[in-house]
């Protein structure tokens, strides 16, 4: 590069000559908002290189001849012309920028000037996002930056959102973007797989650790999309990197600042969703009665009843008496009938009120500064079944000991309570194509999924039992003796040192400590519905069809019997993390004839991570006495004989390491060149030397055209090109090159021993998962940067991508997971920002974003089956996009209103083959993506003198979203109906104007008929159950007020500011066919929760 | 060098292992894996092809219950398919492969690892043995050079794909023999805890020999090794069905008697992941067929085989062999696989392996003498008969004087009963070149022929697009 360079100096030299009629001009800069004295502003005569730089006071000097223009540019400021004329002193003004080129873009490696910066980065200053009353930052990135998708999939704490920077880069592998805190990667605290997101199973509360962070502390976010602002990641940056810089002191004045939000939770009611009322629900249990489905016998032996199972079994009782000719107790029944349980109002809590302290004291001198902050976060909850507390501190320090030699010293720590409802976790049944999940008290899978007619209390207020899981169930009792308590603890420290060795050469170290526990105790209390399910056997009916009961090999001809005599269980999941990471870099930056500015960074990482989790159940938990444990020995042996084990312990090392190198040029801040090469290497991939390590690279320019002198156009302000061309990668899923035997216990009757398997062969072929991307983009400010934005375009070929193939199965594998999948993908981004009115007191500024991803899976040797693509989450199919939304063709209820569908030759049946693999393309409709490839933001900010008002809207568009399943081959009683049941099929004739299927009769139902009872499960899948995902919300909207001066120092305090901001308030626009059903979230129960609607008060004050 | 340094020092740094996969490195950890060498894949679907069923109505049909019956293409991969058998055979093979790469240059008592070794031969020539028969022609010595077989591996695979080809079925009988009789020479019951009957023993590997010699033809060294394991008193090794009967307190408990590792009479049990035995799924024996097979014997007894049978369908039974065991992937999901334990080696197999030998050999005598064994266990008090008195009830119950072909009909009557429901009458259909009339739901009848192609399975779909594999003729 050297060699170059040198001509490069002699061509422009050549333009240094004089021009004659020299004089000196001087003059002062100051800055226009506060009059500050400017320092180091460069001073320099347009079309020559002929330049100086303002002193301590601002002054500056300069020869320069009437007919040249001075140039005045200064980080941060807009630039200044001035022509010089016949003055001699020229006094300048700069204007600050409030447009993104005056600030710095800071990647965790380094800090750049936006103006050299050759990437594609956007950044997201913390007190613009800010929603008041969020507990999780990264929520607040929706809508806010154009290309990154956020996905709030629950609202449950802990949960992290679904994040996407420019779509997808792998297919079965992680797809979330690396969070960097302050130059360190966060590391995940427990190891959550991409699509465990949406489980709503326990672990996905304690995966995320942003949900540890006050997002107060949080001074900004940057954004990197391209290859070229994420190079420094190598591996690890193929999904992008959102960096997160935190609050620190400030030198000067000691100033303390409390804010606290006060938030009211808004209950949903059943007016959002498609649901029947008791009455409606009483008619459709009257036609199962008349079908034979429910009636005394049926009801004796039922696993879950509702009212009418409730009437029967009282009958059977003689505990109240049939109606004339024994029809069903009319009089029982109205009570039910006319009960319309509101189970939101049940459940929800009114006005909840979640409150979040936090305070922060900043003090410093030139030699020291500090920063500390202490928050509180205290939830009680949306609904009755959950709440959580955070407490969290930080401490910063940051120590100048000479003026070559400074320190920051950081400690951060984070503890969180929280109680979450009792859930297992779900199963995939691929006979029926469905997730289950067995004794879900998930509130509001509780209020959507069960009958209305079914009541919380009796007349005299008492809590009344239905049953379920043969067992009584009261859904207030069970809340209250299932549940899981988190406990998470964090601790971290990092130390970051700087010294400068030469005036152009600094050393740069980082060096964190990390440890983090997470704790899951899952109470299952003897009392439960759960745990008295294990002993439910009080007739030989319920003996032989109860599941948890144990059919004792050693005592043949007994009727399967209880073992769990008494107490419940206690299960505990432990996650432990422990993380090391040191960095040390040196740069080495110097400007050779004020124009030529070279940079050049090398350094050196190494992380070090180990993660253990521990699962432990314990069984036969007597609470009520002490917590004493009685475990029946054929418990265990029940367990033993279906393969499940009590203890399970895992330990999960993690070794990294990297060298990497950046140069950066730039000529006169016009052009910018950029280049960036990593080696990277890590243990993940096994022991295999080969596969070990792997090189990235990329390379960047940048083009500033509006210094150019032959760009004349008054109106713009600044004009930036850029183009990236790079590799980035990272290390995907089921990674090991290695043989993988793993030990396991025989499941068999006798003989039982250890035993090892392999779980995968040796895979000496194995490589990472790369991604080659080219981005081109501008930035532009125009009309004094009242209008200035930003757009990108990228192509991106994801390639090595692992993905499963079918071998021929003779090496021992049939199915294996290889590098064998590669994904296109291309897309835009957009983002504009206006300032549209400023009148007096008044502005109006409004910023919208926009991006689209669009991604094709070119290489995949294998389709999943039928029964996999199905589902409501989507499922990877060559020549789709990553996760494609497939259908089974509805082909109309037939001449008894069951459904029928069209099979590949077009013949209507009532059942495909689930496990087809082959067919699958023509079998199935392809719907469209099953995750939003456009999304996007448009906040409009007014102010007027001390008032604001800030009104965001967020949107997502192009994807399809699959309706809960509703229909089932068995209703019971216990179940709620959705409200199109009205329409349901009821004599023939009906299917010419109804999709709804009739209710099976009894006949049908137990005949054998197994190709009817499928078609209801292929209906939930079918191409009447999708809607389009698109959605304009209001995310937020907020009013705030700021005291003026005098105000606040009549309460005693420098700045005072009071908000009040509602969020999630309404969807604005949505598809009608999703009926209620919000397109941002899935109803798996478990552990998941709607975003709440939230009321906040917001007030903070600095003194 | 500076960078030599780091890089060296890098390389120690990220030698850590990711997690806690085991590492094959001592003869204990080598033993437990090849306790995983034995295929959890049933090959029972070759009931439903065989006459030992008819069209049972009431039953759920899987599609590979119908393609079985009708002697199609399979098309499933999952359990109870031939897709499902080849790749957890191959499976099963690959285990034994990991251990044989690594026992030889491996630290530890010789004495053990060359036990080891034994089985994982053993392991592998078991795995290779069942693939050929199913996959393949019947070894026929005239022109086994040139059928095609299976491939025979010996070596772990490495790389992400591997390209194989089909040994011949000579070939692929020769590797058995070797890794069979290595195996024979090394295996030592003394390192098996428990019963060992799910590991070969010496016992199992014998069996496994008498089944391998008498499909090769060689019917010296089928009654060479068949003699080794039955030696002097063979009813040892026939199971007392009376007296199971005697003991059982109910139904279940007979299935758990019947295939107990303490029953001297099972050789070799394996756990296999099946629907096979769920009486209402598939075809059965009708009723009568049922009655046909078991109450139509040459002594006009009751057959102590027929009892107890579960109701199949509407129409059809299923004798009680298979415990009905689940494995559940959670406590409280109901999702999981059915699984059974298997009989995969009997005494009674060797028995009638010899007494096919004697016939072969015109030692008719001798034959009836090993078939006498076995149905004073099987026929409901049977009067105690020689050899000669069993010679003339089986000319007038056959109506001919050929007491070669008599001794031979009833010895095939007599293995398919025994053997019901447990696979191997397939292999007599293939082998001895039986034909197979199947009725269709409408009435319709279908035949497979003496030398039909279709009794040489289909090599599964993915072998042959994926893996290139020549496909059978059909």
């Amino acid at each position: 590069m050297m060699k170059f360079l040198v001509p490069i100096v002699l061509v422009f030299g050549i333009f240094v000559q004089t021009r004659g009629q020299e004089v000196t001009i001087t003059g002062k800069v100051t800055a226009t908002s506060n009059g500050d004295q400017l320092p180091g502003v460069s001073v320099r005569i347009n079309n020559s290189v002929r330049a100086t730089v303002t002193d301590m006071n601002g002054d500056y000097s300069i020869s320069a001849s009437p007919a040249d223009t001075l140039l005045f540019t200064f980080v941060g400021y807009n630039v200044e012309r001035q022509i010089v004329g016949q003055r001699q002193v020229i006094n300048v003004q700069l204007e600050e920028v409030s447009t993104e080129l005056g600030e710095v873009v800071i990647t965790g490696f380094q800090e750049v000037q936006r103006k050299l910066f050759t990437g594609s980065a956007a950044n997201v200053k913390m007190s613009e996002a800010k929603i008041t009353g969020m507990t999780d930052a990264t929520q607040m990135l929706e809508g806010r930056v154009a290309g990154v998708t956020v996905d709030n999939v629950s609202g449950t704490f802990g949960t992290s959102p679904k994040i996407r920077i420019r779509g997808n880069t792998s297919i079965n592998g992680d797809n979330q973007p690396l969070f960097v805190v302050d130059g360190v990667i966060l590391e995940d605290l427990n190891n959550v797989s991409a699509d465990d997101i949406i489980t709503g199973n326990a672990n996905t509360l304690t995966a995320s650790s942003i949900a540890g962070i006050n997002p107060d502390d949080i001074e900004s976010f940057q954004v990197l999309k391209d290859a070229s602002a994420t190079a420094l990641y190598g591996t690890r940056a193929k999904s992008g990197v959102i960096v997160i810089t935190t609050k620190r002191g400030k030198s000067g004045q000691t100033r303390v600042n409390y804010s606290g939000n006060f938030s009211i939770h808004l209950r949903p009611s059943y007016s959002q969703f498609d649901i029947m009322n008791s009455v409606d629900e009483m008619s459709v249990y009257r036609e199962m009665y008349e079908k034979g489905l429910i009636d005394i016998t049926t009801s004796v032996k039922a696993q879950n009843y509702g009212p009418m199972g409730k009437m029967f079994n009282l009958l059977n009782e003689k505990q109240i008496s049939w109606g004339p000719n024994y029809t069903p107790n009319e009089e029982f029944l109205n009570i039910y009938e006319t009960a319309n349980t509101d189970w939101f109002d049940v459940l929800f809590r009114d006005y909840s009120l979640q409150q979040q302290h936090s305070i922060s004291l900043t003090s410093g001198t030139e030699k020291h500064n500090s920063y500390y902050s202490l928050s509180f976060l205290n939830d009680n909850g949306q609904t009755i079944a959950d709440n959580v507390k955070r407490y969290s501190g930080t401490a910063k320090n940051s120590f100048q000991f000479t003026n070559r030699f400074s320190m920051d010293l950081k400690l951060t720590a984070n503890y969180r309570l929280q109680k979450v409802p009792g859930t297992q976790n779900r199963d995939f049944d691929p006979i029926t194509g469905r997730y289950r999940r067995d004794f879900d008290i998930n509130p509001l899978s509780y209020a959507l999924n069960t009958s209305r007619s079914i009541r919380p209390y009796d007349d005299n207020g008492e809590l009344e039992y239905f049953r379920r899981n043969y067992a009584p169930f009261n859904i207030l009792r069970e809340v209250e003796l299932n549940y899981i308590n988190i406990n998470v603890a964090d601790i971290a420290t990092q130390a970051d040192i700087n010294y400068d060795l030469t005036d152009n050469l600094t050393f740069r170290s980082t060096l964190q400590g990390r440890y983090a526990t997470t704790q899951r105790e899952h109470v299952i209390h003897e009392h439960s519905n759960q745990a008295e399910a294990y002993r439910a056997d009080d007739t030989q009916y319920i003996q032989e069809a109860n599941q948890l009961l144990f059919t004792d090999p050693n005592d043949p001809g007994a009727l399967p019997k209880v073992v769990l005599p008494e107490g419940g269980f206690n299960n505990v999941n432990e996650d432990e993390l422990k993380n090391f990471y040191i960095r040390n870099s040196v740069d080495w930056s110097s400007t050779f004839n004020n124009v030529h500015n070279i940079s050049v960074m090398a350094g050196q990482e190494v992380k070090y991570t180990d993660r253990m989790a521990r699962r432990v159940d314990g069984i036969g938990v007597v609470y009520e006495n002490g917590g004493i444990v009685n475990t029946d020995p054929l418990m265990i042996e029940f367990l033993n004989q279906q393969g499940i084990q009590t203890y399970e312990i895992s330990v999960d090392r993690e070794r990294f390491a990297g060298f990497f190198l950046n140069g950066a040029y730039s000529f006169n801040e016009k052009y910018i060149f950029n280049g960036t090469v990593r080696y990277d290497g890590s243990n993940r991939l096994g022991k295999s030397k080969n596969a070990r390590y792997l090189p990235t690279w990329n390379v960047s320019g940048a083009w500033n055209v509006d210094r150019e002198s032959f760009f004349q156009v008054p109106w713009i302000n600044y004009l930036k090109l850029r183009a990236t061309y790079g590799l980035s990668a990272n290390l995907g899923p089921n990674t090991s090159a290695l043989l993988n035997l793993r030990s396991a216990v025989t499941l068999r009757p006798t003989d039982v021993e250890t035993y090892l398997f392999i779980q995968d062969l040796e895979n000496s072929d194995l490589t990472w998962e790369k991604l080659n991307e080219l981005n081109v983009g501008f930035d532009f400010g125009a009309y004094n940067n009242r209008v200035t934005g930003t757009a990108d375009f990228y192509k991106r070929n994801s390639f090595d991508l692992i993905g499963q193939i079918q071998t021929s199965g003779v090496g021992g594998n049939a199915f294996k997971w290889g590098n064998y999948a590669d994904m296109a993908s291309e897309g835009f981004e957009v983002a504009i920002n206006t300032v549209n009115l400023t009148i007096n007191d008044f502005t109006w500024m409004t910023n919208f974003n926009v991006g689209y991803a669009r991604d094709r899976i070119t290489r995949l040797d294998f389709n999943p089956r039928i029964a996999d693509a199905v589902v409501q989450g989507g499922a990877a199919v060559i020549g789709g996009p990553r996760r494609g939304l497939f259908s089974t063709k509805f082909a109309g209820l037939d001449s008894r209103g069951i459904p029928t569908y069209y099979d590949d030759t077009g013949e209507v049946v009532y059942n495909y083959d689930l496990q087809d693999r082959e067919n699958l393309r023509s079998i199935l409709k392809f719907e469209g993506s099953a995750e939003p490839r456009g999304a996007g933001g448009l906040s409009n900010i007014f102010n007027y003198k001390n008032f604001s008002l800030n009104v965001f809207l967020s949107f997502k568009f192009d994807y399809k979203i699959r309706l809960d399943d509703a229909f089932s081959p068995r209703y019971t009683d216990f179940s709620s109906m959705p409200r199109s049941f009205v329409n349901r099929w009821m004599v023939p004739g009906d299917e010419e104007f109804t999709d709804v299927p009739v209710i099976l009769d009894k006949e049908t139902l137990e005949g054998g008929f197994t190709d009817y009872l499928s078609a209801y499960d292929l209906y939930n899948n079918s191409t009447v159950r999708v809607a389009d995902g698109s959605y304009l919300r209001l995310k937020s909207v907020r009013l705030g007020y700021s005291l003026p001066g005098n105000l606040a120092r009549r309460i005693g305090a420098n700045t005072a500011s009071v908000s009040v901001e509602a969020q999630n308030m309404l969807l604005l626009y949505s598809d009608p066919a999703l009926n209620g059903q919000d397109p941002e979230f899935f109803s798996t129960g478990g552990v998941a929760l709607p975003q709440p609607r939230l009321i906040t008060t917001s007030i903070t004050i600095g003194f | 060098m500076f960078s030599l340094l780091v890089l060296g020092s890098c390389d120690r740094f990220l030698e850590e292992n990711p997690d806690n996969r085991v590492e094959l490195n001592n003869p204990d950890k080598a033993a437990q894996l090849l306790t995983n060498a034995y295929s959890n894949a049933a090959y029972t679907f070759t009931e439903w092809m065989s006459d030992n069923v008819s069209y049972t109505f009431g039953t759920t049909k899987l599609p590979e219950h119908d393609q079985a019956y009708t002697w199609s293409e399979f098309t499933g991969i999952d359990q109870d398919t031939p897709s499902q058998f080849w790749t957890s055979t191959y499976d099963a093979i690959a285990h034994s492969n990991e251990v044989l790469a690594v026992i030889d240059n491996m630290d530890g008592d010789r004495a053990h690892k060359q036990a080891v070794k034994g089985e994982a031969l053993l392991t592998r020539a078991y795995g290779h043995f069942m693939l050929v028969n199913l996959f393949a022609e019947h070894y026929d010595g005239a022109t086994a050079d040139t059928d095609p077989g299976i491939p025979y591996v010996l070596e772990p695979e490495t790389v992400f794909i591997k390209k194989y080809t089909r040994n011949t079925v000579e070939e692929v009988y020769d590797f058995i023999e070797d890794d069979l009789l290595e195996g024979l020479d090394l295996v030592d019951d003394s390192y098996y805890a428990n019963s060992g009957k799910y590991h070969f023993t010496r016992n199992a590997a014998l069996a496994f020999a008498s089944r391998f010699y008498l499909f090769k033809g060689d019917l010296n060294d089928c009654v060479k090794y068949s003699n080794q394991l039955l030696g002097a008193n063979p009813s040892l090794y026939v199971k007392n069905i009376p007296a199971l009967l005697e003991e059982r307190i109910n139904t279940d408990d007979y299935v758990r008697l019947y295939h107990s590792p303490n029953d001297d009479s099972n050789l070799l049990l394996m756990r296999q992941i099946s629907n096979f035995h769920l009486p209402n799924l598939g075809h059965w024996p009708t009723r009568p067929l049922y009655s046909q097979l078991f109450e139509i014997n040459p002594y006009g007894l009751t057959d102590e085989r027929q009892d107890p049978a579960w109701v199949a369908g509407e129409n059809g039974l299923s004798a009680t062999k298979f415990e009905f065991l689940f494995e559940r992937t959670s406590i409280t999901s109901n999702v999981g696989f059915n699984y059974t334990i298997f009989l995969a080696f009997r005494g009674e197999e060797v028995l009638l392996n010899r007494a096919e030998c004697y016939i072969a050999q015109n030692n008719v005598d001798a034959a009836l003498a090993d078939l006498l064994v076995l149905a004073s266990r099987r026929y409901r008090e049977i009067p105690t008969i020689t050899p000669a008195q069993l010679k003339q009830a089986l000319r007038s119950y056959y109506g001919s004087t050929n007491d070669q072909l008599n001794a031979f009909v009833y010895l095939l009557e007599e293995r398919q009963k025994e053997f019901i429901h447990e696979g191997m009458r397939w292999f007599d259909i293939k082998r001895l070149d039986i034909p197979v009339t199947h009725m269709l739901q409408d009435g319709g009848m279908i035949t497979l022929d003496e030398e039909d192609n279709r009794k040489v399975l289909q090599i599964p779909q993915a072998a042959i697009d994926v893996g290139g594999l020549e496909p059978n003729p059909r």
